[in-house]
């Protein structure tokens, strides 16, 4: 497969790439964070090149609609945000790089390893539908096994932020 | 809040919203409601007491200075001359609407009732200067040097009589300037008697006390 | 559907058979979105003209009538000012941040268009996931505004941005949930499919709205939500002009502020589409069937019909605007989490459960089946 979707591969793998070690090495967060959305929109566009259209628009949705509006929105919380120099420090450079090393190696064994069956011509297909199916049918019990564990911690967040004492008014919260 | 406070609460918001909207498409379907002036074309006509910009009626005015006493903000500057015939001359009038504001004290203390307030209001100008309304056409030099020639040619002409009537008491009249308002006006003031006629300093009898000095 | 466009090209003129296909549609697609982002730009600043009539009407007032007949070209004299305005950086921003925040409120803006159903055949991209497509894509505004407050470097500006992200990320959960009971309906995501499942019935019964209940009061939902996620008033706390003079672009002059601006009003097209599209049958033309007639008269008929209807939305969001008083931060927060949250999910397990019921038929077709 030669042309243009090579071309576009390169750019979009050179894009999350690069961002991806932006976000790593930026000092600034606010910088990182917008490096990771690029890094985000990145893979998302490797997703469409495998014909994966509903995964693709998940990962943007859930990651930058979500994620990453919450990392900002932590940032912009903190005490300090009146300050532009906001940091990132590094810390514990070797243990990190030798956990990187290791998932590193993890990580290229198996690109590798023959277990990858190519496919021979990759024509766009629909998975919506399919991926619908699967989720309701063979995998509903990991489904709802995540679902549950989403509602605990929206519970455990929702417990966390109310007032410690339920019985001090919260005069803000209240209807006038 | 129970159920029914719940329900209450969303069939109050729906009710109400739906109200606020028939009133404000009531007005936005009906253009008798609207109200706006299209104003360059159409207008409001001012109210028969309003006070608009200043006129000077120039053929009324006494020169007599009490709208420029009794002026707060001292908009008013003005500057006569003795005439010929004993009569202050109008030498300039004017007003500064940037600064005047409109309080009508000139109006109701001018004796022969020459000062009126327009119904004017539309004065937009590219300088402040343009805000200088002058009443007197002509230029104030000009008049101040007809006026000293007259009074010139009246204090010859008496001066040929009192010679032909030989001990007659003197007659003509010096042309003294009397100037009152702004600065400027009373620094002109100053430079007058330098352009008063010669040959007769001794008929200046009785400087008006008004003359001469600023009128503030 | 553009490799198509590009191959009937090829084909119907002999000048281009030498031009190798990804060539052709990459030019089809250039092509396209240029007519698409015409069409936006145009919408935008006549919206902005309707907006400021609409608002004088409402007011006992003319509004905008001295550029142009009836003023009508008002909003070339604004958009030749706003391009001719100094572009203001404050020396304390961050200027790399400041000036891409415009680019992704536009771009998420204005890809929403992609997958706007405007007629038969009249789609940039028939998207299997457009719905989908769309949610996901306007998450790159709340980026876009939360970095617009924040490199302002201005205290307005911070909680514009981060009262913007909060609102329009808690209002994308009921906004979702809305708009599921038509994806439930039609059995897909795609929009012109969803568009399909809404024919019949002399083009106006089939409407997902006269659908059952449960979707009539479901598109009032969404149409709500919607309005909060596009910051409209009355829900237009990131932008309140009394409290924050007029949040996250307080410091955005000249063209940067009209990317702001254009994307606003492209939002409301695109949640008006949307609307329109998923509850009231998108292009079917009443009483005509329009996939049934010539191409060039049923796109004509139906691209007319969805762009009355749209734009018809986006009056009706200047109506509300003009008309109601701004939310408070806390009463704003209730409303989504209490209020259309649980509306919205007990409104798609009453659309599910009466598609189990009734086989997926709806009251008119019933009714329509009753007399034969």
């Amino acid at each position: 497969m030669k042309g243009p979707v090579d071309l576009v591969f390169y750019v979009l793998a050179a894009v999350t790439v690069g961002s991806a070690i932006l976000v790593a090495t930026l000092p600034n967060i606010i910088y990182a964070a917008v490096a990771l959305l690029f890094a985000f929109f990145g893979v998302a566009g490797l997703y469409i090149l495998v014909s994966a259209d509903f995964l693709a628009a998940t990962q943007v949705l859930v990651y930058v609609g979500g994620i990453l509006v919450l990392i900002m929105f932590a940032v912009f919380l903190s005490s300090r945000i009146s300050s532009v120099e906001l940091s990132n420090p590094v810390h514990f450079r070797l243990p990190a790089a030798a956990i990187c090393l290791a998932l590193f190696g993890v990580l290229a064994h198996t690109a590798v390893s023959p277990a990858f069956i190519p496919k021979p011509q990759v024509t766009y297909q629909p998975t919506t539908a399919e991926i619908g199916e699967l989720l309701m049918t063979r995998y509903l019990l990991p489904f709802e096994v995540a679902s549950v564990l989403l509602l605990a911690a929206l519970i455990g967040a929702a417990l966390l932020s109310r007032p410690d004492r339920p019985d001090i008014p919260r005069p803000d919260m209240e209807e006038p | 809040m129970g159920l029914k406070g719940y329900l209450h609460d969303i069939w109050e918001a729906v009710a109400t919203t739906a109200k606020g909207m028939r009133i404000t498409a009531r007005y936005g379907v009906d253009p008798r409601e609207t109200i706006t002036l299209q104003y360059p074309e159409e207008r409001w006509e001012p109210s028969e007491r309003f006070r608009g910009f200043l006129h000077n009626d120039i053929k009324r005015c006494t020169s007599c200075t009490m709208c420029v006493k009794v002026c707060p903000v001292d908009c008013i500057s003005l500057e006569s001359v003795r005439g010929a015939d004993k009569k202050l001359v109008l030498a300039s009038y004017d007003i500064n609407i940037g600064r005047c504001m409109y309080c009508g004290l000139c109006v109701e203390v001018c004796p022969p009732k020459s000062l009126t307030h327009t119904s004017g209001y539309e004065k937009a100008t590219v300088t402040r200067g343009e805000l200088i309304l002058h009443f007197v056409p002509e230029d104030a030099e000009e008049i101040k040097a007809r006026v000293a020639k007259q009074v010139a040619e009246a204090a010859a002409k008496a001066e040929a009589e009192k010679s032909a009537k030989a001990e007659a008491p003197p007659m003509g009249w010096p042309a003294p300037v009397f100037a009152a308002g702004n600065p400027g006006a009373g620094a002109d003031a100053e430079k007058k008697p330098a352009q008063e006629p010669k040959g007769e300093p001794a008929n200046r009898e009785e400087p008006p006390k008004e003359g001469g000095e600023k009128a503030e | 559907m553009m490799e198509s466009l590009a191959v009937s090209l090829v084909n119907a003129v002999p000048a281009l058979s030498g031009v190798p296909l990804w060539t052709m549609t990459l030019l089809v697609m250039v092509v396209v979105a240029a007519v698409v982002l015409t069409f936006a730009l145009l919408y935008a600043g006549l919206a902005t003209y309707v907006e400021r009539k609409v608002a004088g009407d409402i007011q006992a007032r003319i509004g905008p009538n001295r550029v142009g007949p009836l003023g009508l070209l008002q909003f070339l004299a604004d958009g030749i000012k706003l391009l001719l305005k100094e572009d203001i950086i404050p020396a304390k921003a961050d200027r790399f941040l400041f000036a891409l925040a415009p680019y992704l409120v536009f771009i998420g803006s204005f890809a929403a268009f992609v997958v706007v159903p405007f007629g038969v055949g009249l789609i940039a991209s028939d998207l299997n996931i457009g719905v989908y497509y769309v949610m996901a894509i306007s998450s790159l505004v709340v980026v876009g505004v939360m970095l617009a407050g924040w490199s302002s470097n201005n205290k307005w500006a911070l909680l514009g941005g981060m009262r913007a992200a909060a609102q329009i990320v808690s209002y994308e959960v009921p906004v979702g949930m809305a708009l599921l009971p038509a994806v439930l309906i039609a059995g897909s995501l795609s929009l012109q499919d969803i568009v399909r499942s809404q024919g019949g019935l002399l083009g106006i019964f089939g409407w997902n709205l006269f659908h059952n209940p449960f979707t009539f009061v479901s598109f009032f939902l969404y149409y709500t939500a919607a309005l909060a996620e596009t910051n409209r008033t009355p829900f237009d706390i990131p932008e309140a002009e009394s409290e924050l003079v007029s949040g996250y672009h307080v410091e955005y002059s000249g063209i940067r502020f009209a990317f702001f601006f254009l994307a606003e009003y492209g939002d409301m097209f695109v949640v008006s589409a949307l609307a329109t599209a998923c509850f009231l049958g998108g292009w079917h033309v009443p009483f005509l069937d329009a996939e049934a007639l010539p191409v060039a008269w049923g796109n004509l008929f139906s691209l007319g019909v969805f762009l009355a209807k749209a734009l018809g939305l986006v009056l009706l969001m200047m109506w509300i605007r003009w008309t109601l008083p701004r939310l408070r931060v806390d009463q704003l927060m209730r409303m989504s989490w209490k209020y259309l949250v649980p509306i919205t999910f007990f409104n798609l397990l009453g659309v599910s459960l009466w598609l189990l019921v009734f086989h997926g038929k709806g009251i008119p077709r019933m009714i329509a089946s009753l007399f034969g």
